[in-house]
């Protein structure tokens, strides 16, 4: 059974528009999802709504395959955590803590054996009894984690929780989150706009843009086969091409491309997707000119960058897009200005309509 | 009902107890000192040709500015080592140098007849413009302090560590980096301590001596030994009038300040370094041990020296009347007094504060209005609001100087201002998310109101009611005007037992004083215990 089942979610604010238009989300026991969006895109709105903090238009929230739809905020048996905490300041660490459990009518002593259980769960059984105030943005995000968790709940909610953290911090909470979710054996949703953050904790990711989850797909999935132009565009995969496909070509200002058959469908205006990845320097000592798979584009050298492990060439294709292509270290590197050859692996092109 | 009906509901118990209480006998004071009934400006024209009253108002200007200058050139090495370096014990210097500032001016005022009768054998400082200018430096430097030191140490260092790499010395860094972002602080700190000395009243009746009045000493000895009301009008005309252009003047310049960025937390606090620092610690300690710590000690001291040799008996006969003169009361129903009196209009502050404070919570406009409205008090002298409120109430329902609860309502006025800035951003500013997290945590509406709104409002509560009980158990400013005589409070009991002879009433002054000093210090502190967060911090 799904911790969460989410179906044709529509929501807005007050007399406006909607702000989810038929959202849908599924998430599996044990399992995070990550929900990435630009600002706006209605994200934390979805969140809010599978709280019960938000009402629906229209829609269904099914919760551990109960429908919620009448069931209050309180009742509902999820745990929220916020993206600037929202401790209660008027209660210590394990004050707050213990809240849930106290809430779930638990006596002292099993309320006590829930708030030693869940702040050793986030290592911060010595802060027990901090003030809240006195705590770093790290402590008190664990804080309300560990708050969250202890009243048990069937389905973890993570709205934005690492975002006023500092980047190695937030990757370090993010990659803890997934066995701290197995092991409570529930689902979690994780709201960000932030990709690190949620290739770090999903073991999937759904992409929302403009108030609907248009892909939910396992990471590597996503970023190899984008749905649409837009969600292609938000995870930023590579550049998208207006062209016009005719006899199985795009032809476009960045230069001729022949398709692979399963592209060739029909002829007439198409968004193309280059891939960052779809494309290699062309190396000497190599033939030249396309063969089988592969078309060649020209390309003006950028700039060429160190990337740790490897260099990147940022080069300008004559359609004006930049790419960024991957050099083997193999390869003698070109000079700024050069125009250099670039080939396209075919088959990770992807074709959309001409929006 | 709509909720600005609601607000104005709210809001009619509140202003129309200001009306009565501020609006009115403020305007009786205006109309007398302008002579509006009878002669256009003449009572205010007297005043100014008058030399005697001339050199008042000169006076009472001198000493302001060199006490504030006085108050700066303490306050703010303090505030350098106590919001730039760690160290142990800062925390605790630090809430000392505030234990005077909460102190009623009336023992600030009897710890200097102490402290100076201490050193008179060495040098003589009683009834000297010295005298007032070390008590207001006792008072204030904690104004200096927490202003300034509060804006330094949200000071972001980088611009300062910018100017060095630049090539700055660490001199020129501090004057063409950190100074010009300071000066909003350093401003705001100077405009309240010159307010505060230029109004000062307790202080400066207890320790001046002749020739050494100021305006306010002046409107109260017009009223109390001249009975010449109209001079007294005119004088708290001239001072109010002084206070709104000085208020004015600060607002303009602060105007013109742009906001600055600020660090996120205490960054630039740094450990201990070296001998220069330990030299910068050990200098301010002593410092604050001298100018803040000996008059307590001699306060303390004095009230427990009886003859040659040391007891409790000042304490012990407090319970007694005071023979030798002739409306007299034993201190210790002064006390009572207090304490009734105190909390009657920690009461009334209470139930008229929140009102104005839920109405400003109702509804924004009314919000502004009720907020503007309640620190109008703030602004005026006590001493205007005591003749106010004694030219109002004459005659009339509270006739008689100080029917009972003329006293504790006059108290309030002072103390509503306090209540409202503390409740108001409590009751405004719950953040919604708290309730949404208990909510999620598993908590009805009603669990959410028991467990989030009722304790973080009723600490606000404490809060406030703290602070209303330290202010009004030592206002003496309003209460000397209207408190009977019969009827007296601890600080108007400690003053009279000053003006009279023989060593029995000073030393109970003394011991009335370390009591009144105890009471506040002991509110205060719970006060600090109870709150939360930021709440009640002004």
């Amino acid at each position: 059974m799904d911790a969460l089942r989410v179906e044709g979610l529509r929501a807005g604010y007050g007399d406006g528009p909607d702000v989810l238009v038929d959202a849908g989300l599924d998430v599996a026991p044990g399992e995070v999802v990550a929900l990435l969006g630009a600002s706006g895109s209605g994200k934390s709105t979805l969140l809010r709504c599978v709280a019960g903090l938000h009402p629906l238009r229209s829609g269904r929230v099914r919760i551990g395959g109960e429908d919620v739809a009448h069931v209050p905020v309180q009742a509902r048996g999820i745990g929220l955590v916020f993206q600037d905490h929202a401790l209660f300041p008027h209660r210590d660490v394990a004050g707050n803590v213990a809240f849930g459990p106290r809430m779930q009518g638990l006596d002292a002593t099993s309320t006590e054996e829930r708030v030693a259980r869940a702040l050793a769960g986030v290592g911060l059984s010595h802060l027990a009894h901090r003030a809240v105030d006195e705590l770093s943005g790290g402590e008190q995000q664990r804080v309300a984690l560990a708050r969250a968790l202890a009243a048990r709940p069937r389905l973890l909610l993570l709205d934005e929780p690492y975002g006023s953290l500092d980047r190695p911090l937030r990757e370090r909470l993010a990659g803890e989150l997934p066995s701290l979710v197995r092991g409570e054996g529930i689902g979690a949703v994780l709201v960000t706009h932030d990709q690190q953050e949620a290739l770090r904790a999903a073991d999937r990711i759904g992409v929302i843009v403009r108030g609907e989850v248009r892909q939910l797909d396992r990471p590597d999935a996503l970023w190899r086969d984008p749905i649409d132009a837009d969600v292609a565009a938000f995870l930023g995969v590579g550049v998208l091409l207006d062209v016009d496909v005719a006899g199985g070509v795009a032809h476009g200002a960045a230069g001729p491309l022949p398709l692979p058959g399963a592209l060739r469908t029909a002829g007439g205006p198409a968004t193309l997707l280059l891939p960052h990845s779809a494309l290699r320097l062309h190396g000497t000592g190599r033939a030249t000119g396309g063969h089988e798979g592969r078309a060649v584009l020209t390309a003006t050298v950028v700039e060429v960058r160190f990337a740790g492990d490897h260099h990147r060439l940022e080069a300008r294709l004559t359609s004006g897009d930049v790419v960024s292509v991957r050099v083997d270290d193999a390869v003698a590197l070109p000079a700024p200005s050069t125009i250099v050859e670039l080939t396209v692996r075919m088959e990770a092109l992807r074709r959309y309509p001409r929006a | 009902m709509s909720r600005r009906g609601r607000a104005a509901l709210l809001a009619v118990g509140p202003l129309v107890l200001l009306a009565v209480l501020f609006v009115w006998p403020l305007t009786l004071v205006l109309v007398r000192g302008l002579g509006v009934d009878a002669s256009p400006l003449a009572p205010v024209r007297d005043v100014l040709l008058d030399p005697y009253l001339r050199g008042v108002a000169g006076f009472t200007l001198r000493q302001a500015v060199l006490s504030t200058v006085l108050t700066l050139i303490v306050g703010l090495p303090v505030a350098t080592v106590l919001s730039r370096l760690d160290f142990r014990g800062r925390r605790t210097i630090e809430a000392a140098t505030l234990v005077p500032f909460v102190l009623p001016t009336v023992v600030v005022g009897t710890a200097f007849v102490a402290l100076l009768g201490r050193l008179s054998p060495v040098v003589d400082l009683r009834r000297t413009t010295a005298a007032i200018l070390l008590a207001h430096v006792f008072f204030n430097v904690s104004v200096v302090v927490r202003t300034v030191g509060g804006l330094w140490r949200h000071l972001d260092d980088a611009p300062v560590l910018a100017a060095r790499t630049l090539g700055a010395t660490p001199l020129r860094a501090f004057l063409h980096v950190t100074l010009p972002r300071l000066r909003p602080a350093i401003a705001a700190a100077a405009t309240v301590v010159f307010l505060f000395t230029f109004t000062s009243f307790g202080v400066v009746l207890i320790v001046g001596g002749p020739g050494r009045s100021t305006i306010e000493v002046e409107i109260h000895r017009a009223t109390a030994q001249l009975l010449d009301l109209r001079t007294a009008a005119a004088l708290s005309v001239l001072q109010l009038a002084a206070v709104v252009a000085t208020l004015v003047t600060y607002d303009r310049t602060r105007r013109r300040q742009a906001a600055r960025p600020l660090a996120r937390a205490a960054l630039a606090v740094r450990p201990l370094a070296g001998a220069r620092d330990r030299t910068a610690v050990a200098g301010v300690v002593l410092l604050l041990a001298v100018v803040q710590g000996l008059p307590l000690l001699a306060l303390l001291e004095r009230s427990l020296r009886v003859g040659d040799g040391w007891g409790f008996d000042h304490y012990r006969t407090l319970g007694a009347p005071t023979r030798e003169a002739v409306l007299s009361v034993a201190p210790a129903l002064a006390i009572r007094n207090s304490l009734t009196i105190a909390a009657v209009a920690t009461l009334i502050a209470m139930v008229v504060g929140t009102l104005a404070a839920l109405a400003a919570v109702e509804d924004g406009r009314w919000g502004r209005v009720m907020d503007g409205a309640l620190m109008l008090p703030l602004g005026t002298s006590a001493v205007t609001l005591g003749l106010g409120l004694l030219l109002a109430f004459r005659s009339g329902p509270f006739a008689g100087r100080g029917a009972l609860l003329l006293v504790p309502l006059a108290q309030a006025l002072v103390a509503i201002p306090f209540v409202v800035r503390t409740m108001l951003p409590v009751l405004r500013g719950i953040d919604d998310r708290l309730r949404e997290a208990a909510a999620t945590l598993g908590a009805t509406p009603r669990r959410v109101r028991q467990e989030i709104d009722l304790p973080i409002v009723s600490r606000a509560g404490l809060v406030a009611a703290g602070f209303a009980f330290a202010i009004t158990v030592g206002e003496f400013g309003a209460t000397i005007f209207v408190a009977r005589a019969t009827n007296p409070t601890v600080p108007v009991a400690i003053h009279r037992a000053l003006g009279l002879p023989g060593e029995v009433n000073l030393g109970r002054a003394m011991a009335l004083s370390v009591l009144l000093a105890l009471i506040t210090g002991l509110v205060v502190t719970l006060v600090d215990r109870v709150r939360v967060g930021a709440v009640g911090r002004f």
